[in-house]
């Protein structure tokens, strides 16, 4: 190992100047565009004119709104630095569900209402339909960009998606790109607010070529800078029988700004795993030195993640998320965590003050489970902190619940001064919210990390 | 320590190749744009509310298939149909073609249609051609110049204002019709 001097913090992402909650009017306005565009073109008083024209103004508005729905979700999972910095990565996906989801209905109601006004003069449904998926121009596409969204949403509810690997899952939802993108031609080319009116055609065209750039720059260009400035696996160090910290460092680590806390997606630069990158927690203080991970095998690549040789090299892109030493700065902090979510809770320890008393409630399985338990008791020591381990399954605990309201105030009767971090499994967090929440801690002092995968 | 072997990419990926392979081919399959279809619609549905009153008693038009105008566009004499009227004389050669008349304005949800016709004394309509179309809109001047040769075939093929619209002109259509009714009710 190079010789190298003292370990200094790497800087800190700096929160955005550009957005933050002025994103929500930004989306607004959009939005009261679309409507505007909608109604300025008639829509309003075709709605309720007659059948027919009722029903093709419906269609024009849901396809419009479906639309906007589609561009809002690919500009969040571009993940603009800027946005990122101000919502959260995961919180980023929790909408880009939800936009996903509308987009959908949004998309069915439209091709319901073209279908029906289509019928209205008398045309049969059959012959509708036959028109609407190839015999006008650019309908075969935007049929099966449509029929793309559908398979999209629908392995992505929650019942389907568990059935499939990440991957699997994830290379069919990029085909929703695709999808959008031969929707377009429909729109310029049949969409009435489009055909005759050149301002708002310009204005459609200037807003995708504006989220095509948010994908390029955000999405791909953030993978390819990673795997342009790789980082190295420096050391590998078993904690048990299934998990080890991993650390990475090298020249890349010059370009990264990292706090306790954020996570990274790492992609393994090696044959057979170059092509999927997932999400780990950093697990110590980001310093020069490097940014340790602790990773746990979950029957997925984590495995092979876990037990790479040194000098593998490994893309790094990120670090995302918002849950920091940065919202509880002079706040008391407990940090409630299970498994290997221990590790963004033993990163911030570090990098907490003796004045934010800090506690980690620390729930395990089993003892050998319990990882960097000592790290953190010596790092506790330092910052007058604590921490109570919880182990053993579930029946076996001295308390029923060890999360509820009334069990969090018995052990830290000053819970609802705290700002608290809960990282773990879902059931975990879902137990620890409901009882935070029932010990009066309020909501925006809850912060937790959503594993989405 | 179990090893685990890494999953191959092809194995992850072919879904969602399939997925794009069946739409390239759903794609191919399906699209063939005919700029508007010359698929005949029946003109009995709706009426278009914006159609004057004096107009909206034009009676119910038939919906009886016409046979999609076999007219040889080198044969000299259009009137070559004969028309649906049970005691109508086939029109001769010579038969003589009147003045033509201007129809009513009707006004139509994307603009004024306006047809002027001819007929013979046997009140056989032998040429229709249109004042006006709807021309404020792009593609409505597209859809009309599409669909104003395929009205006039229809209409001189039936010799009267019993044809179906031109599905994708349905409004241009009935607005034709309407006009050309007036015409042969009160000429």
């Amino acid at each position: 190992m190079p010789a190298r001097g003292p370990a200094r913090a790497l800087p800190r992402p700096r929160p955005s100047a550009l957005f933050g909650t002025d994103i929500w009017i930004i989306a607004a306005a959009y939005v009261a565009c679309v409507f505007g565009l909608w109604a300025w073109h008639g829509g309003v008083t075709a709605l309720g004119r007659n059948w027919l024209d009722g029903w093709l103004s419906l269609s024009q508005l849901s396809g419009l709104l479906s639309s906007a729905c589609g561009l809002f979700g690919v500009v969040l999972i571009a993940r603009p630095r800027t946005l990122e910095r101000h919502l959260g990565l995961d919180k980023m996906f929790v909408w880009h569900r939800y936009l996903g989801e509308s987009m959908a209905v949004l998309l069915a109601v439209h091709i319901a209402s073209a279908v029906i006004a289509g019928t209205a003069d008398g045309t049969g449904t059959w012959a509708v339909i036959r028109n609407y998926t190839g015999r006008q121009p650019y309908m075969a596409m935007a049929t099966v960009g449509g029929l793309l969204i559908f398979v999209v949403t629908i392995t992505s509810l929650k019942s389907i998606r568990r059935q499939m690997s990440y991957e699997t899952w994830y290379f069919v939802h990029l085909t929703a790109y695709v999808a959008l993108a031969i929707s377009f031609g429909h729109e310029i080319v049949l969409g009435n607010d489009f055909t005759d009116d050149k301002v708002a055609r310009w204005f459609w065209v200037a807003i995708h070529v504006g989220v095509l750039a948010a994908v390029l720059s955000g999405r791909w260009g953030r993978t390819i800078m990673s795997v342009m400035r790789p980082l190295r696996v420096e050391s590998v160090v078993p904690l048990g029988a299934d998990i080890s910290a991993v650390t990475l460092g090298g020249p890349g680590l010059s370009r990264l700004e990292a706090h306790g806390g954020q996570f990274c997606m790492l992609r393994p630069m090696r044959l057979g795993l170059w092509w999927q990158s997932h999400p780990f927690s950093l697990s110590a203080a980001p310093t020069t030195h490097g940014l340790r991970f602790t990773i746990k095998d979950r029957g997925d690549a984590s495995g092979v993640i876990n037990r790479l040789k040194v000098g593998t090299r490994v893309a790094v892109e990120g670090p995302y998320g918002v849950a920091t030493p940065d919202v509880a700065v002079g706040s008391k902090v407990l940090c409630i965590v299970g498994g290997v979510g221990v590790a963004p809770a033993r990163a911030m320890l570090e990098l907490l003050t003796p004045d934010q008393q800090p506690i980690v409630l620390y729930r395990a399985r089993s003892k050998e489970d319990l990882v960097h338990l000592d790290e953190m008791q010596h790092i506790a020591k330092k910052v007058r902190g604590e921490v109570l381990t919880l182990v053993g399954p579930s029946v076996s605990l001295a308390v029923k619940d060890p999360f509820s309201g009334p069990s969090l105030l018995r052990a830290i009767p000053d819970v609802a001064e705290r700002t608290v971090f809960v990282c773990g499994p879902d059931s975990l967090v879902h137990a620890a919210r409901r009882g935070l929440k029932a010990a009066g801690v309020p909501t925006e002092n809850v912060h937790f990390e959503m594993v989405w995968w | 320590m179990k090893q685990q072997a890494p999953v191959s990419l092809a194995r992850r990926v072919w879904p969602a190749l399939a997925v794009a392979g069946a739409s390239a081919a759903f794609v191919s399959a399906l699209d063939h744009p005919t700029q508007f279809v010359a698929d005949t619609v029946s003109l009995t549905g709706a009426v278009d509310p914006n159609t004057p009153a004096t107009l909206v008693s034009v009676p119910a038009i038939a919906t009886t298939t016409v046979p999609p105008a076999p007219v040889d566009p080198g044969a000299p004499a259009p009137v070559a149909t004969v028309p649906p009227a049970p005691a109508a004389a086939p029109p001769a050669g010579g038969g003589a073609c009147g003045a033509a008349i201007a129809g009513p304005v009707v006004n139509t949800r994307w603009g004024p249609v306006q047809v002027q016709a001819s007929l013979t004394p046997d009140r056989v309509v032998c040429d229709v051609s249109t004042l006006q179309t709807p021309n404020s809109h792009n593609r409505s001047v597209q859809i009309n110049n599409y669909a104003r040769p395929i009205l006039h075939k229809r209409v001189i093929a039936a010799g009267n204002a019993k044809i179906n619209g031109v599905s994708g002109a349905t409004i241009t259509s009935r607005g034709y019709v309407a006009s050309l009714q007036y015409i042969l009710d009160h000429a």
